[in-house]
Protein backbone atom coordinates (compact mmCIF):
# COMPACT_ATOMS: atom_id res chain seq x y z
CA UNK A 1 0.00 0.00 0.00
CA UNK A 2 1.18 3.46 -0.82
CA UNK A 3 2.68 5.02 2.30
CA UNK A 4 1.38 8.33 3.55
CA UNK A 5 4.67 9.47 5.09
CA UNK A 6 6.24 12.49 3.44
CA UNK A 7 9.33 11.83 1.39
CA UNK A 8 9.03 8.05 1.20
CA UNK A 9 9.93 6.79 -2.24
CA UNK A 10 7.56 4.09 -3.45
CA UNK A 11 8.53 1.84 -6.31
CA UNK A 12 6.05 1.82 -9.15
CA UNK A 13 4.40 -1.46 -10.00
CA UNK A 14 6.57 -1.87 -13.06
CA UNK A 15 9.77 -1.45 -11.13
CA UNK A 16 8.66 -3.66 -8.24
CA UNK A 17 7.57 -6.71 -10.25
CA UNK A 18 8.74 -8.75 -13.19
CA UNK A 19 5.82 -10.09 -15.22
CA UNK A 20 6.34 -13.74 -16.06
CA UNK A 21 3.23 -14.72 -18.00
CA UNK A 22 -0.41 -13.83 -18.48
CA UNK A 23 -2.57 -16.38 -16.70
CA UNK A 24 -6.07 -14.99 -17.11
CA UNK A 25 -8.36 -12.30 -18.35
CA UNK A 26 -11.33 -10.85 -16.47
CA UNK A 27 -14.00 -8.23 -16.98
CA UNK A 28 -11.76 -5.31 -16.12
CA UNK A 29 -8.32 -6.55 -17.08
CA UNK A 30 -5.63 -9.16 -17.16
CA UNK A 31 -4.07 -11.37 -14.52
CA UNK A 32 -0.33 -12.06 -14.58
CA UNK A 33 1.98 -14.40 -12.76
CA UNK A 34 4.84 -12.21 -11.59
CA UNK A 35 7.90 -12.13 -9.36
CA UNK A 36 8.45 -9.44 -6.75
CA UNK A 37 11.99 -8.26 -7.42
CA UNK A 38 12.81 -7.33 -3.84
CA UNK A 39 11.87 -10.70 -2.35
CA UNK A 40 11.74 -13.14 -5.27
CA UNK A 41 8.22 -14.07 -4.21
CA UNK A 42 5.80 -15.26 -6.88
CA UNK A 43 2.51 -13.31 -6.90
CA UNK A 44 -0.55 -12.82 -9.05
CA UNK A 45 -1.04 -9.31 -10.43
CA UNK A 46 -4.55 -8.33 -11.35
CA UNK A 47 -4.44 -5.28 -13.56
CA UNK A 48 -7.27 -2.76 -13.78
CA UNK A 49 -7.01 0.18 -16.12
CA UNK A 50 -8.66 3.40 -15.01
CA UNK A 51 -10.13 5.60 -17.71
CA UNK A 52 -9.47 9.12 -16.54
CA UNK A 53 -12.12 10.56 -18.80
CA UNK A 54 -14.68 8.17 -17.38
CA UNK A 55 -15.91 7.71 -13.87
CA UNK A 56 -13.02 6.48 -11.87
CA UNK A 57 -12.50 3.28 -9.95
CA UNK A 58 -14.91 0.54 -11.10
CA UNK A 59 -17.37 -0.55 -8.40
CA UNK A 60 -16.29 -4.18 -8.74
CA UNK A 61 -12.66 -3.32 -8.04
CA UNK A 62 -13.63 -1.07 -5.16
CA UNK A 63 -15.84 -3.70 -3.55
CA UNK A 64 -13.36 -6.50 -4.09
CA UNK A 65 -10.44 -4.66 -2.52
CA UNK A 66 -12.43 -3.31 0.39
CA UNK A 67 -13.96 -6.67 1.16
CA UNK A 68 -10.64 -8.48 0.85
CA UNK A 69 -9.16 -5.97 3.26
CA UNK A 70 -11.77 -7.15 5.76
CA UNK A 71 -11.38 -10.85 5.07
CA UNK A 72 -7.70 -11.50 4.45
CA UNK A 73 -7.15 -13.02 7.89
CA UNK A 74 -8.90 -16.23 6.90
CA UNK A 75 -6.70 -18.97 5.38
CA UNK A 76 -9.51 -19.90 2.99
CA UNK A 77 -9.91 -16.48 1.39
CA UNK A 78 -7.27 -15.43 -1.11
CA UNK A 79 -4.84 -12.95 0.38
CA UNK A 80 -4.59 -9.46 -1.12
CA UNK A 81 -1.06 -8.35 -0.33
CA UNK A 82 -1.00 -4.86 -1.78
CA UNK A 83 -2.60 -2.37 -4.12
CA UNK A 84 -0.26 -0.43 -6.36
CA UNK A 85 -0.88 2.41 -8.73
CA UNK A 86 1.14 2.70 -11.89
CA UNK A 87 1.07 3.86 -15.48
CA UNK A 88 0.98 1.84 -18.66
CA UNK A 89 2.89 2.52 -21.88
CA UNK A 90 0.43 5.19 -22.94
CA UNK A 91 0.75 6.98 -19.62
CA UNK A 92 -2.69 5.91 -18.42
CA UNK A 93 -3.26 5.16 -14.75
CA UNK A 94 -3.38 1.46 -13.91
CA UNK A 95 -4.15 -0.28 -10.65
CA UNK A 96 -2.40 -3.52 -9.75
CA UNK A 97 -3.90 -5.78 -7.11
CA UNK A 98 -1.15 -7.99 -5.71
CA UNK A 99 -2.40 -11.42 -4.64
CA UNK A 100 -0.71 -14.49 -3.28
CA UNK A 101 -0.20 -16.86 -6.21
CA UNK A 102 -2.19 -20.09 -6.37
CA UNK A 103 -1.20 -22.48 -9.11
CA UNK A 104 -4.61 -23.80 -10.11
CA UNK A 105 -8.34 -23.48 -9.58
CA UNK A 106 -11.06 -25.99 -8.84
CA UNK A 107 -12.32 -25.97 -12.42
CA UNK A 108 -8.93 -27.03 -13.78
CA UNK A 109 -8.54 -29.51 -10.94
CA UNK A 110 -11.85 -31.22 -11.73
CA UNK A 111 -11.01 -31.33 -15.43
CA UNK A 112 -7.65 -32.94 -14.71
CA UNK A 113 -9.55 -36.12 -13.75
CA UNK A 114 -10.49 -36.73 -17.35
CA UNK A 115 -10.16 -40.49 -17.81
CA UNK A 116 -13.34 -42.59 -17.76
CA UNK A 117 -13.87 -43.96 -14.29
CA UNK A 118 -11.22 -41.68 -12.82
CA UNK A 119 -12.86 -39.88 -9.91
CA UNK A 120 -11.61 -37.42 -7.34
CA UNK A 121 -10.81 -39.41 -4.17
CA UNK A 122 -13.62 -39.16 -1.59
CA UNK A 123 -11.26 -37.90 1.12
CA UNK A 124 -10.07 -35.12 -1.20
CA UNK A 125 -13.66 -34.11 -1.92
CA UNK A 126 -14.40 -34.03 1.79
CA UNK A 127 -11.36 -31.89 2.57
CA UNK A 128 -12.09 -29.41 -0.22
CA UNK A 129 -15.74 -29.15 0.79
CA UNK A 130 -14.84 -28.54 4.42
CA UNK A 131 -12.44 -25.76 3.43
CA UNK A 132 -15.09 -24.22 1.18
CA UNK A 133 -17.71 -24.27 3.96
CA UNK A 134 -15.19 -22.81 6.38
CA UNK A 135 -14.23 -19.97 4.02
CA UNK A 136 -17.88 -19.16 3.29
CA UNK A 137 -18.76 -19.29 7.00
CA UNK A 138 -16.00 -16.74 7.57
CA UNK A 139 -17.34 -14.46 4.80
CA UNK A 140 -20.91 -14.72 6.07
CA UNK A 141 -19.77 -14.17 9.64
CA UNK A 142 -18.31 -10.86 8.46
CA UNK A 143 -21.46 -9.85 6.63
CA UNK A 144 -20.15 -10.62 3.15
CA UNK A 145 -22.08 -12.42 0.42
CA UNK A 146 -19.91 -13.78 -2.38
CA UNK A 147 -22.70 -14.15 -4.95
CA UNK A 148 -20.54 -15.69 -7.68
CA UNK A 149 -19.23 -18.95 -6.30
CA UNK A 150 -18.14 -21.38 -8.99
CA UNK A 151 -15.20 -23.74 -9.46
CA UNK A 152 -13.26 -21.14 -11.46
CA UNK A 153 -13.35 -18.72 -8.50
CA UNK A 154 -11.97 -21.25 -6.03
CA UNK A 155 -8.18 -21.23 -6.16
CA UNK A 156 -6.12 -24.23 -5.15
CA UNK A 157 -2.56 -25.16 -4.33
CA UNK A 158 -1.89 -28.53 -5.94
CA UNK A 159 0.76 -29.59 -3.44
CA UNK A 160 -1.04 -28.75 -0.22
CA UNK A 161 -4.60 -29.21 -1.50
CA UNK A 162 -5.50 -25.91 0.13
CA UNK A 163 -8.54 -24.16 -1.30
CA UNK A 164 -9.15 -20.40 -1.25
CA UNK A 165 -12.13 -18.29 -2.21
CA UNK A 166 -11.32 -15.62 -4.77
CA UNK A 167 -12.86 -13.13 -7.18
CA UNK A 168 -14.99 -11.09 -4.83
CA UNK A 169 -15.81 -8.43 -7.40
CA UNK A 170 -19.50 -9.21 -7.11
CA UNK A 171 -19.39 -9.70 -3.36
CA UNK A 172 -21.38 -7.37 -1.17
CA UNK A 173 -21.47 -6.39 2.44
CA UNK A 174 -25.05 -6.97 3.50
CA UNK A 175 -26.87 -4.81 6.01
CA UNK A 176 -30.54 -4.21 6.63
CA UNK A 177 -32.62 -2.95 4.94
CA UNK A 178 -31.28 -4.51 1.78
CA UNK A 179 -32.07 -2.54 -1.31
CA UNK A 180 -32.91 -4.11 -4.61
CA UNK A 181 -29.79 -5.12 -6.47
CA UNK A 182 -29.44 -5.03 -10.20
CA UNK A 183 -29.96 -8.33 -11.89
CA UNK A 184 -26.27 -8.64 -12.56
CA UNK A 185 -24.97 -11.35 -14.82
CA UNK A 186 -23.96 -14.32 -12.72
CA UNK A 187 -22.92 -17.75 -13.87
CA UNK A 188 -26.20 -19.55 -14.43
CA UNK A 189 -25.22 -23.05 -13.37
CA UNK A 190 -24.61 -22.14 -9.73
CA UNK A 191 -27.45 -19.64 -9.34
CA UNK A 192 -30.03 -20.18 -6.62
CA UNK A 193 -33.66 -20.72 -7.69
CA UNK A 194 -34.92 -17.70 -5.77
CA UNK A 195 -32.57 -15.50 -7.79
CA UNK A 196 -33.70 -17.14 -11.04
CA UNK A 197 -37.31 -16.46 -10.02
CA UNK A 198 -36.62 -12.76 -9.62
CA UNK A 199 -36.05 -12.35 -5.90
CA UNK A 200 -33.95 -9.23 -5.45
CA UNK A 201 -33.40 -9.90 -1.78
CA UNK A 202 -30.14 -11.80 -1.58
CA UNK A 203 -29.44 -13.73 1.56
CA UNK A 204 -26.57 -15.93 2.65
CA UNK A 205 -28.53 -18.86 1.27
CA UNK A 206 -27.68 -17.95 -2.34
CA UNK A 207 -24.04 -18.83 -1.65
CA UNK A 208 -25.00 -22.12 -0.02
CA UNK A 209 -26.91 -23.18 -3.12
CA UNK A 210 -23.76 -22.57 -5.16
CA UNK A 211 -21.74 -24.59 -2.66
CA UNK A 212 -24.17 -27.48 -3.09
CA UNK A 213 -23.82 -27.37 -6.88
CA UNK A 214 -20.03 -27.39 -6.53
CA UNK A 215 -20.24 -30.34 -4.10
CA UNK A 216 -22.15 -32.43 -6.64
CA UNK A 217 -19.73 -31.44 -9.39
CA UNK A 218 -16.75 -32.61 -7.33
CA UNK A 219 -18.34 -36.05 -7.12
CA UNK A 220 -19.52 -36.45 -10.72
CA UNK A 221 -17.04 -34.12 -12.49
CA UNK A 222 -19.99 -32.60 -14.39
CA UNK A 223 -22.12 -29.58 -13.60
CA UNK A 224 -25.26 -30.59 -11.71
CA UNK A 225 -27.56 -28.04 -13.42
CA UNK A 226 -25.98 -26.96 -16.74
CA UNK A 227 -28.67 -24.62 -18.09
CA UNK A 228 -28.04 -22.32 -21.04
CA UNK A 229 -30.83 -19.85 -20.28
CA UNK A 230 -32.62 -18.79 -17.13
CA UNK A 231 -35.66 -20.83 -18.04
CA UNK A 232 -33.58 -23.89 -18.89
CA UNK A 233 -31.69 -23.45 -15.63
CA UNK A 234 -34.95 -23.56 -13.69
CA UNK A 235 -36.20 -26.57 -15.63
CA UNK A 236 -32.97 -28.44 -14.91
CA UNK A 237 -33.49 -27.80 -11.22
CA UNK A 238 -37.19 -28.68 -11.23
CA UNK A 239 -36.60 -31.96 -13.09
CA UNK A 240 -34.36 -33.19 -10.30
CA UNK A 241 -35.82 -31.59 -7.18
CA UNK A 242 -39.44 -31.48 -8.35
CA UNK A 243 -41.37 -28.39 -9.41
CA UNK A 244 -41.76 -26.29 -6.26
CA UNK A 245 -45.16 -25.29 -4.92
CA UNK A 246 -46.51 -23.33 -1.97
CA UNK A 247 -46.38 -26.44 0.16
CA UNK A 248 -42.63 -27.12 -0.13
CA UNK A 249 -41.67 -23.44 -0.59
CA UNK A 250 -44.14 -20.97 0.94
CA UNK A 251 -44.18 -17.75 -1.08
CA UNK A 252 -42.64 -19.18 -4.24
CA UNK A 253 -45.63 -18.38 -6.46
CA UNK A 254 -45.45 -14.70 -5.47
CA UNK A 255 -41.90 -14.25 -6.74
CA UNK A 256 -41.69 -11.77 -9.58
CA UNK A 257 -40.69 -14.17 -12.37
CA UNK A 258 -42.84 -17.08 -11.31
CA UNK A 259 -45.24 -18.54 -13.83
CA UNK A 260 -46.67 -21.96 -14.72
CA UNK A 261 -44.08 -24.70 -15.19
CA UNK A 262 -44.27 -28.36 -16.15
CA UNK A 263 -44.96 -30.39 -13.02
CA UNK A 264 -42.20 -32.80 -12.10
CA UNK A 265 -41.89 -35.01 -9.07
CA UNK A 266 -38.61 -34.92 -7.21
CA UNK A 267 -35.99 -37.56 -7.96
CA UNK A 268 -33.59 -39.07 -5.49
CA UNK A 269 -30.33 -37.10 -5.32
CA UNK A 270 -28.43 -40.37 -5.49
CA UNK A 271 -29.51 -40.77 -9.13
CA UNK A 272 -27.87 -37.45 -10.04
CA UNK A 273 -24.85 -37.84 -7.76
CA UNK A 274 -24.01 -41.55 -7.79
CA UNK A 275 -21.09 -42.55 -5.62
CA UNK A 276 -21.65 -40.02 -2.84
CA UNK A 277 -22.03 -41.63 0.58
CA UNK A 278 -25.29 -41.37 2.49
CA UNK A 279 -24.10 -38.62 4.85
CA UNK A 280 -22.84 -36.61 1.89
CA UNK A 281 -26.21 -36.93 0.18
CA UNK A 282 -27.90 -35.70 3.34
CA UNK A 283 -25.65 -32.63 3.52
CA UNK A 284 -26.14 -31.98 -0.19
CA UNK A 285 -29.92 -32.17 0.16
CA UNK A 286 -29.80 -29.55 2.92
CA UNK A 287 -27.70 -27.26 0.70
CA UNK A 288 -30.21 -27.65 -2.13
CA UNK A 289 -33.26 -26.95 0.01
CA UNK A 290 -35.72 -24.87 -2.01
CA UNK A 291 -36.82 -22.56 0.78
CA UNK A 292 -33.87 -20.21 1.42
CA UNK A 293 -34.54 -19.93 5.14
CA UNK A 294 -34.38 -23.71 5.51
CA UNK A 295 -31.15 -24.12 3.57
CA UNK A 296 -28.30 -25.13 5.86
CA UNK A 297 -25.86 -22.39 6.87
CA UNK A 298 -22.15 -22.71 6.17
CA UNK A 299 -21.41 -22.84 9.86
CA UNK A 300 -23.91 -25.65 10.45
CA UNK A 301 -22.59 -27.47 7.40
CA UNK A 302 -19.13 -27.61 8.97
CA UNK A 303 -20.70 -29.45 11.93
CA UNK A 304 -22.48 -32.00 9.74
CA UNK A 305 -21.68 -35.67 10.39
CA UNK A 306 -20.34 -36.01 6.82
CA UNK A 307 -17.16 -34.27 8.06
CA UNK A 308 -16.83 -36.27 11.28
CA UNK A 309 -14.05 -38.54 10.03
CA UNK A 310 -12.09 -35.71 8.37
CA UNK A 311 -8.77 -34.77 9.97
CA UNK A 312 -9.31 -31.03 10.41
CA UNK A 313 -6.10 -30.16 12.21
CA UNK A 314 -4.45 -28.51 9.21
CA UNK A 315 -7.60 -26.99 7.73
CA UNK B 1 -40.52 -3.24 30.48
CA UNK B 2 -36.74 -2.94 31.07
CA UNK B 3 -36.40 -1.71 27.49
CA UNK B 4 -38.88 1.12 28.03
CA UNK B 5 -37.11 2.07 31.22
CA UNK B 6 -33.71 2.37 29.58
CA UNK B 7 -35.09 4.31 26.64
CA UNK B 8 -36.68 6.74 29.08
CA UNK B 9 -33.37 7.30 30.85
CA UNK B 10 -31.65 7.88 27.54
CA UNK B 11 -34.36 10.35 26.64
CA UNK B 12 -33.64 12.41 29.75
CA UNK B 13 -29.91 12.41 29.09
CA UNK B 14 -30.38 13.48 25.53
CA UNK B 15 -32.79 16.29 26.39
CA UNK B 16 -29.78 18.52 27.01
CA UNK B 17 -28.07 17.64 23.77
CA UNK B 18 -30.60 17.40 20.97
CA UNK B 19 -33.36 19.61 19.59
CA UNK B 20 -36.98 18.78 20.35
CA UNK B 21 -37.86 17.26 16.95
CA UNK B 22 -35.26 14.63 17.66
CA UNK B 23 -36.80 13.92 21.05
CA UNK B 24 -40.18 13.56 19.39
CA UNK B 25 -38.67 10.95 17.14
CA UNK B 26 -37.10 9.21 20.11
CA UNK B 27 -40.40 9.28 21.96
CA UNK B 28 -41.97 7.53 18.99
CA UNK B 29 -39.33 4.83 19.29
CA UNK B 30 -40.71 3.99 22.71
CA UNK B 31 -44.26 3.84 21.38
CA UNK B 32 -42.93 1.80 18.52
CA UNK B 33 -42.62 -1.23 20.76
CA UNK B 34 -46.42 -1.21 20.95
CA UNK B 35 -46.89 -0.10 17.37
CA UNK B 36 -49.75 -2.41 16.53
CA UNK B 37 -51.89 -1.02 19.34
CA UNK B 38 -51.11 2.67 18.94
CA UNK B 39 -50.94 3.17 15.20
CA UNK B 40 -52.98 6.39 15.18
CA UNK B 41 -50.94 7.97 17.95
CA UNK B 42 -47.78 7.09 16.07
CA UNK B 43 -48.94 9.01 13.04
CA UNK B 44 -49.35 12.14 15.14
CA UNK B 45 -45.80 11.97 16.40
CA UNK B 46 -44.40 11.18 12.96
CA UNK B 47 -45.88 14.37 11.56
CA UNK B 48 -44.18 16.46 14.22
CA UNK B 49 -40.70 15.36 13.19
CA UNK B 50 -39.25 18.33 11.36
CA UNK B 51 -36.04 16.90 9.99
CA UNK B 52 -35.67 17.91 6.36
CA UNK B 53 -33.86 14.79 5.29
CA UNK B 54 -35.94 11.64 5.33
CA UNK B 55 -35.41 8.52 3.32
CA UNK B 56 -38.86 6.98 3.00
CA UNK B 57 -38.41 5.22 -0.31
CA UNK B 58 -37.89 1.73 1.01
CA UNK B 59 -39.86 -0.68 -1.12
CA UNK B 60 -41.67 -2.73 1.51
CA UNK B 61 -42.57 -5.56 -0.84
CA UNK B 62 -38.96 -6.29 -1.66
CA UNK B 63 -37.75 -6.48 1.92
CA UNK B 64 -38.88 -9.76 3.38
CA UNK B 65 -36.53 -10.88 6.09
CA UNK B 66 -35.83 -14.56 6.24
CA UNK B 67 -34.95 -16.53 9.31
CA UNK B 68 -31.34 -16.63 8.12
CA UNK B 69 -31.24 -12.87 8.07
CA UNK B 70 -32.14 -12.82 11.74
CA UNK B 71 -29.11 -14.96 12.47
CA UNK B 72 -26.82 -13.44 15.07
CA UNK B 73 -23.95 -14.54 17.20
CA UNK B 74 -22.86 -13.75 20.70
CA UNK B 75 -19.45 -12.79 19.30
CA UNK B 76 -20.91 -10.47 16.70
CA UNK B 77 -21.38 -7.46 18.96
CA UNK B 78 -17.88 -7.70 20.41
CA UNK B 79 -16.56 -8.09 16.86
CA UNK B 80 -18.31 -4.87 15.82
CA UNK B 81 -16.96 -3.05 18.87
CA UNK B 82 -13.42 -4.25 18.21
CA UNK B 83 -13.59 -3.14 14.59
CA UNK B 84 -15.03 0.21 15.61
CA UNK B 85 -12.11 0.77 17.95
CA UNK B 86 -9.76 0.47 15.00
CA UNK B 87 -11.63 3.31 13.32
CA UNK B 88 -11.36 5.80 16.17
CA UNK B 89 -11.25 9.34 14.86
CA UNK B 90 -9.03 11.93 16.46
CA UNK B 91 -10.02 15.26 17.96
CA UNK B 92 -7.87 17.22 15.55
CA UNK B 93 -10.84 18.60 13.63
CA UNK B 94 -12.21 20.43 16.62
CA UNK B 95 -9.00 22.43 16.86
CA UNK B 96 -9.05 23.47 13.23
CA UNK B 97 -11.94 25.88 12.78
CA UNK B 98 -11.34 26.55 9.11
CA UNK B 99 -11.39 22.85 8.33
CA UNK B 100 -14.44 22.31 10.55
CA UNK B 101 -16.33 24.93 8.59
CA UNK B 102 -15.55 23.49 5.18
CA UNK B 103 -16.24 20.01 6.50
CA UNK B 104 -19.71 21.08 7.63
CA UNK B 105 -20.44 22.53 4.20
CA UNK B 106 -19.22 19.30 2.61
CA UNK B 107 -21.40 17.16 4.89
CA UNK B 108 -24.46 19.26 4.11
CA UNK B 109 -23.72 18.91 0.41
CA UNK B 110 -23.41 15.13 0.73
CA UNK B 111 -26.76 14.88 2.51
CA UNK B 112 -28.51 16.99 -0.14
CA UNK B 113 -27.19 14.92 -3.03
CA UNK B 114 -27.98 11.74 -1.12
CA UNK B 115 -31.59 12.88 -0.77
CA UNK B 116 -31.74 14.06 -4.39
CA UNK B 117 -30.88 10.61 -5.72
CA UNK B 118 -32.76 8.74 -2.96
CA UNK B 119 -29.58 6.97 -2.00
CA UNK B 120 -29.73 4.83 1.12
CA UNK B 121 -28.87 6.13 4.55
CA UNK B 122 -25.88 3.81 4.52
CA UNK B 123 -24.51 5.59 1.46
CA UNK B 124 -24.64 8.91 3.33
CA UNK B 125 -23.08 7.41 6.44
CA UNK B 126 -20.29 5.82 4.41
CA UNK B 127 -19.57 9.04 2.48
CA UNK B 128 -19.24 11.08 5.68
CA UNK B 129 -17.10 8.36 7.25
CA UNK B 130 -14.72 8.42 4.27
CA UNK B 131 -14.57 12.23 4.32
CA UNK B 132 -13.75 12.35 8.02
CA UNK B 133 -11.09 9.68 7.82
CA UNK B 134 -9.57 11.38 4.77
CA UNK B 135 -9.53 14.80 6.42
CA UNK B 136 -7.55 13.32 9.28
CA UNK B 137 -5.02 11.52 7.14
CA UNK B 138 -1.54 12.96 7.39
CA UNK B 139 -1.05 14.82 4.16
CA UNK B 140 -4.44 16.37 3.63
CA UNK B 141 -4.67 18.43 6.82
CA UNK B 142 -1.90 20.80 5.87
CA UNK B 143 -3.19 21.44 2.37
CA UNK B 144 -6.79 22.14 3.26
CA UNK B 145 -6.14 25.49 4.93
CA UNK B 146 -4.86 26.96 1.70
CA UNK B 147 -7.28 25.22 -0.65
CA UNK B 148 -10.86 25.10 0.66
CA UNK B 149 -12.00 23.66 -2.66
CA UNK B 150 -10.09 20.48 -1.81
CA UNK B 151 -12.61 19.61 0.89
CA UNK B 152 -15.46 19.93 -1.60
CA UNK B 153 -13.58 17.85 -4.17
CA UNK B 154 -12.98 15.24 -1.47
CA UNK B 155 -16.71 15.29 -0.70
CA UNK B 156 -17.57 14.56 -4.33
CA UNK B 157 -15.06 11.72 -4.45
CA UNK B 158 -16.26 10.29 -1.12
CA UNK B 159 -19.90 10.33 -2.15
CA UNK B 160 -19.02 8.72 -5.47
CA UNK B 161 -17.06 5.99 -3.71
CA UNK B 162 -19.86 5.40 -1.19
CA UNK B 163 -22.39 5.11 -3.99
CA UNK B 164 -20.17 2.62 -5.81
CA UNK B 165 -19.87 0.49 -2.69
CA UNK B 166 -23.54 0.54 -1.79
CA UNK B 167 -25.82 1.64 -4.64
CA UNK B 168 -26.87 -0.28 -7.72
CA UNK B 169 -26.81 2.76 -10.01
CA UNK B 170 -24.14 5.40 -9.68
CA UNK B 171 -24.52 8.74 -11.48
CA UNK B 172 -21.65 10.10 -13.53
CA UNK B 173 -19.25 12.44 -11.74
CA UNK B 174 -20.75 15.49 -13.45
CA UNK B 175 -24.33 14.41 -12.71
CA UNK B 176 -23.40 13.77 -9.09
CA UNK B 177 -22.71 17.47 -8.62
CA UNK B 178 -26.37 18.46 -8.73
CA UNK B 179 -26.60 20.61 -5.63
CA UNK B 180 -25.43 24.18 -5.44
CA UNK B 181 -21.75 24.48 -4.67
CA UNK B 182 -19.03 27.05 -5.22
CA UNK B 183 -17.09 24.62 -7.37
CA UNK B 184 -17.77 22.24 -10.24
CA UNK B 185 -15.10 19.63 -10.84
CA UNK B 186 -14.38 17.80 -14.07
CA UNK B 187 -14.28 14.01 -14.22
CA UNK B 188 -10.50 13.86 -14.37
CA UNK B 189 -10.11 15.73 -11.08
CA UNK B 190 -12.66 13.56 -9.26
CA UNK B 191 -11.00 10.46 -10.70
CA UNK B 192 -7.65 11.44 -9.24
CA UNK B 193 -9.19 12.41 -5.91
CA UNK B 194 -10.89 9.00 -5.72
CA UNK B 195 -7.50 7.30 -5.94
CA UNK B 196 -6.05 9.66 -3.36
CA UNK B 197 -8.91 8.98 -0.93
CA UNK B 198 -8.65 5.22 -1.45
CA UNK B 199 -4.93 5.25 -0.77
CA UNK B 200 -5.32 7.41 2.31
CA UNK B 201 -8.01 5.10 3.71
CA UNK B 202 -6.08 1.93 2.89
CA UNK B 203 -8.97 0.84 0.65
CA UNK B 204 -10.98 -0.02 3.75
CA UNK B 205 -14.38 1.07 2.54
CA UNK B 206 -16.67 -1.12 4.64
CA UNK B 207 -16.15 0.38 8.10
CA UNK B 208 -18.30 -0.29 11.12
CA UNK B 209 -20.98 2.42 11.19
CA UNK B 210 -23.97 3.18 13.42
CA UNK B 211 -26.04 1.19 10.95
CA UNK B 212 -23.94 -1.90 11.66
CA UNK B 213 -25.18 -1.78 15.24
CA UNK B 214 -28.75 -1.15 14.13
CA UNK B 215 -28.42 -4.19 11.92
CA UNK B 216 -27.36 -6.27 14.92
CA UNK B 217 -30.07 -4.87 17.20
CA UNK B 218 -32.81 -5.45 14.66
CA UNK B 219 -31.86 -9.08 14.34
CA UNK B 220 -31.54 -9.47 18.10
CA UNK B 221 -35.00 -8.02 18.63
CA UNK B 222 -36.32 -10.37 15.98
CA UNK B 223 -38.28 -7.60 14.28
CA UNK B 224 -39.81 -8.62 10.99
CA UNK B 225 -41.86 -7.12 8.23
CA UNK B 226 -43.25 -3.63 8.55
CA UNK B 227 -42.27 -3.35 12.21
CA UNK B 228 -38.64 -3.80 11.26
CA UNK B 229 -38.85 -1.24 8.48
CA UNK B 230 -40.51 1.34 10.72
CA UNK B 231 -37.90 0.79 13.42
CA UNK B 232 -35.07 1.22 10.95
CA UNK B 233 -36.64 4.23 9.26
CA UNK B 234 -36.88 6.07 12.57
CA UNK B 235 -33.36 5.17 13.61
CA UNK B 236 -32.07 6.37 10.26
CA UNK B 237 -33.99 9.63 10.69
CA UNK B 238 -32.34 10.13 14.06
CA UNK B 239 -28.89 9.50 12.64
CA UNK B 240 -29.39 11.87 9.72
CA UNK B 241 -30.66 14.50 12.15
CA UNK B 242 -27.44 14.18 14.12
CA UNK B 243 -25.53 14.77 10.90
CA UNK B 244 -27.60 17.74 9.88
CA UNK B 245 -27.94 19.32 13.29
CA UNK B 246 -24.37 19.14 14.52
CA UNK B 247 -22.12 19.38 11.52
CA UNK B 248 -19.07 19.88 13.64
CA UNK B 249 -19.52 16.72 15.61
CA UNK B 250 -17.86 13.47 14.63
CA UNK B 251 -20.34 10.70 14.01
CA UNK B 252 -19.34 7.68 16.03
CA UNK B 253 -20.78 4.25 15.48
CA UNK B 254 -22.48 4.28 18.86
CA UNK B 255 -24.57 7.28 17.89
CA UNK B 256 -26.98 4.45 17.37
CA UNK B 257 -26.63 4.16 21.13
CA UNK B 258 -30.03 5.50 22.18
CA UNK B 259 -31.22 2.18 20.88
CA UNK B 260 -28.03 0.24 21.37
CA UNK B 261 -27.21 1.04 25.00
CA UNK B 262 -30.33 -0.66 26.39
CA UNK B 263 -29.44 -3.83 24.55
CA UNK B 264 -25.91 -3.80 25.86
CA UNK B 265 -27.19 -3.32 29.39
CA UNK B 266 -29.49 -6.26 28.97
CA UNK B 267 -26.53 -8.35 27.91
CA UNK B 268 -24.38 -7.33 30.87
CA UNK B 269 -24.03 -10.11 33.46
CA UNK B 270 -24.40 -7.66 36.35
Amino acid sequence: MEKTGAGVVVLSAKEAFEKLEKVGEGTYGKVYRAREKATGKIVALKKTRLHEDQDGVPPTTLREVSILRMLSRDPHVVSLMDVKQGQNKEGKTVLYLVFEYMDTDLKKFIRSFDQPGQNIPPETIKSLMYQLCKGIAFCHGHGILHRDLKPHNLLMDRKTMMLKIADLGLARAFTVPIKKYTHEILTLWYRAPEVLLGATHYSMAVDIWSVGCIFAELVTRRALFPGDSELQQLLHIFRLLGTPNEEVWPGVSKLKDWHEYPQWNSQSLSTAVPGLEELGLDLLSQMLEYEPSKRISAKKAMEHAYFDDLDKRNL
Amino acid sequence: MPLDHHLFLEEIKMAHRYPKPLLDTLYCLKDHIHWEEEQVEDDEYSSSTTTTITNTNTDTSSVVFLEHDLFWDREELSSLLAKEHQNQLSNTLQKNLVLASSRQEAVEWILKVNAHYSFSTLTAVLAVNYLDRFLFSFRFQNDSNNNPWLTQLAAVACLSLAAKVEETHVPLFVDLQVEESKYLFEAKAVNRMEILVLSALGWQMNPVTPLSFLDYITRKLGLKGYLCLEFLRRCETVLLSVFAGEGGRMLQADDGGCVWVPMRRENDPS
